[in-house]
């Protein structure tokens, strides 16, 4: 009898685990860990305090109002001589401020009529935390007294920051991204994804909305860090973490034993 | 039920309920320090672990034996070690812990996203589901294509190091090495619990494979509540910066003398 010639297959060689990723010592180095220095900032943490103004505009007034907004104060920024090293996206940014660029810069919005209601927007923001470096807009001292109604859709708001591939947060984060462009410190090459901001108004329902999104996310990251002295020492993001957690403290409540 | 089991499930509660409360108090004292955020979300969780090995141990009557109460009570020695070991550097070394801790998620992940490969149509959105929830942990607290994997040691140091850097050689050496024998079923333990030489001379050359007596060691709960005692003083001491004031050891012996002890009756004291 013959015997039947198995038929060979040929196996596909199994993809090793963390193949990858490049072994030092007893670590396994992941692959974006390897090409770069990078210094993980988390969104959450640090980018996110310092980009939430954009949202409240947004919530409180419009994208129209909030993007006319970073385009003005980034262009203002840009004529500056000598340069600055800021984009105006990020709150800490305005801490470094000198007082006589801040005054001008007052000027400039209040003359392109987006002083007051950027103020009018913000009133409750500053009013919950009041040592924001943005308050040196107001010629008195920053509002007191919280609405709790307003809180409570601010937290509301917080949720779907969290997730930095939100809806909300895209927009927020895109602002940044948009200062750069005007500013001409931001450039990219015609035809990337990145330079077509203006598809996120579908976001995320498109799949160009998505790859925007994706790139925006991951530019906000890049380039966070590196943006200002104040942002590195994460002032403003601690007291920002600090004074929320005062309105929301935990209450170990869990923890009674029934 | 009986009088004794109604009375044991009281004991029970009441002892998980001065645990949750000595914890819950400390939680409450710590304050946040935002720019380290790990350093309270790690020695609070730590605290949280050592409460929830005790308490498990007293709401587990028929472990509190030298077949498993072991078990508990050499994690609750490492965990005393490594919570002692972070105190020394909490910043640095919660970050460490948590660090490695991610990695191992992502090796996991890695595992499992392998074996989705040869998964068959049943398996295949179970392992999906188990994906996805742990790359969504990873996520929220570091992106995971950032998180290297660290198979060795978290603290880059052995546990018997960790103790002498922390000044626990003899905790290590009393407590850790002597209940890792049950841990890892080593000749000390299995030999004791497991095995014992047969009753005859004439057969003594051999052993017989046997289950020890596992009955209920009340000593087992006292160490349980010890180590708890010692890990919430060093939290007192180097956190809070306060003198120790756990005294659960103390609460619980005092408990027991309390519901369980024979009070004397009329009949005893005319025996007298």
């Amino acid at each position: 009898m013959k015997k039947k010639k198995a038929s060979k297959k040929k196996k596909v060689p199994k993809k090793k685990i963390l193949d990858s990723y490049k072994k030092v010592g007893s670590k396994f180095v992941s692959p974006l860990n390897q090409l770069t220095n990078m210094i993980g900032v988390s969104f959450y943490r640090r980018a996110l305090p310092e980009l939430i103004w954009w949202d409240v505009l947004v919530d409180e007034v419009s994208l129209r109002f909030s993007t006319t907004l970073v385009e003005t104060i980034a262009s203002f920024l840009a004529e500056i001589k000598p340069p600055l090293p800021i984009w105006g996206g990020f709150i800490s940014e305005y801490a470094n401020l000198s007082d006589e660029t801040f005054e001008d810069l007052k000027k400039h919005l209040y003359e392109h009529n987006l002083l007051v209601p950027m103020l009018h927007a913000l009133d409750n923001f500053f009013r919950l935390y009041p040592k924001c470096p943005l308050v040196r807009f107001l010629d008195t001292h920053p509002p007191e007294g919280i609405d709790i109604a307003y809180l409570a859709k601010f937290e509301k708001r917080l949720e779907e920051l969290e997730y930095k591939r939100s809806r909300a947060a895209i927009i927020m984060q895109s602002h940044v991204i948009y200062a750069g462009f005007v500013s001409g410190k931001l450039n990219v090459v015609k035809g990337t994804s990145l330079g077509d901001l203006n598809e996120l108004s579908n976001y995320p329902d498109t799949e160009e909305s998505k790859m925007v999104g994706a790139s925006v996310c991951s530019a906000v990251n890049s380039c966070v860090y590196n943006l200002s002295p104040e942002f590195k020492n994460g002032t403003w993001a601690v007291y920002f973490w600090e004074k929320s957690y005062e309105f929301r403290p935990l209450k170990w409540e869990h923890l009674n034993y029934e | 039920m009986s009088d004794s089991t109604e009375k044991i499930y009281a004991f029970i509660n009441a002892i998980n309920k001065e645990a949750y409360r000595n914890l819950q108090e400390r939680c409450k004292a710590f304050v946040p320090d935002f720019e380290n955020p790990e350093t309270f979300n790690v020695l609070t969780a730590l605290l949280a672990r050592q409460t929830t090995l005790m308490t498990e141990m007293a709401s587990s009557p028929a472990i509190l034996n030298g077949h498993s109460a072991p078990l508990f009570l050499r994690a609750m020695a490492e965990v005393h070690i490594t919570f002692a070991w972070i105190l020394l550097d909490p910043h640095v070394r919660a970050k460490q812990y948590i660090e490695h801790g991610l990695g191992q998620a992502v090796l996991i992940i890695e595992r499992k996203k392998s074996q989705l490969e040869s998964a068959n149509k049943e398996n295949k959105p179970k392992l999906e589901m188990v994906i996805e929830a742990e790359e969504a942990w990873v996520n929220i607290q570091k992106a995971n294509f950032l998180v290297d994997v660290n198979v060795g040691a978290w603290s880059g140091e052995n546990t018997r190091d960790m103790a002498i850097e922390a000044g626990l050689k003899e905790f290590y050496d009393e407590v850790y090495t002597v209940f890792s024998q049950c841990v890892h079923s080593t000749w000390h333990h299995v030999g004791k619990y497991n095995s014992l030489p047969s009753d005859s001379s004439l057969s003594r050359m051999i052993w017989e494979a046997f289950i020890a007596d596992n009955s209920m060691k009340i000593m087992n709960l006292h160490l349980a509540a010890k180590y708890l005692d010692r890990t919430f003083d060093a939290f007192d001491e180097k956190v809070l910066k306060r003198p120790p004031s756990s005294e659960i050891r103390t609460w619980i012996y005092d408990e027991i003398q309390e519901r369980f002890a024979k009070k004397d009756t009329p009949e005893d004291k005319t025996n007298e």
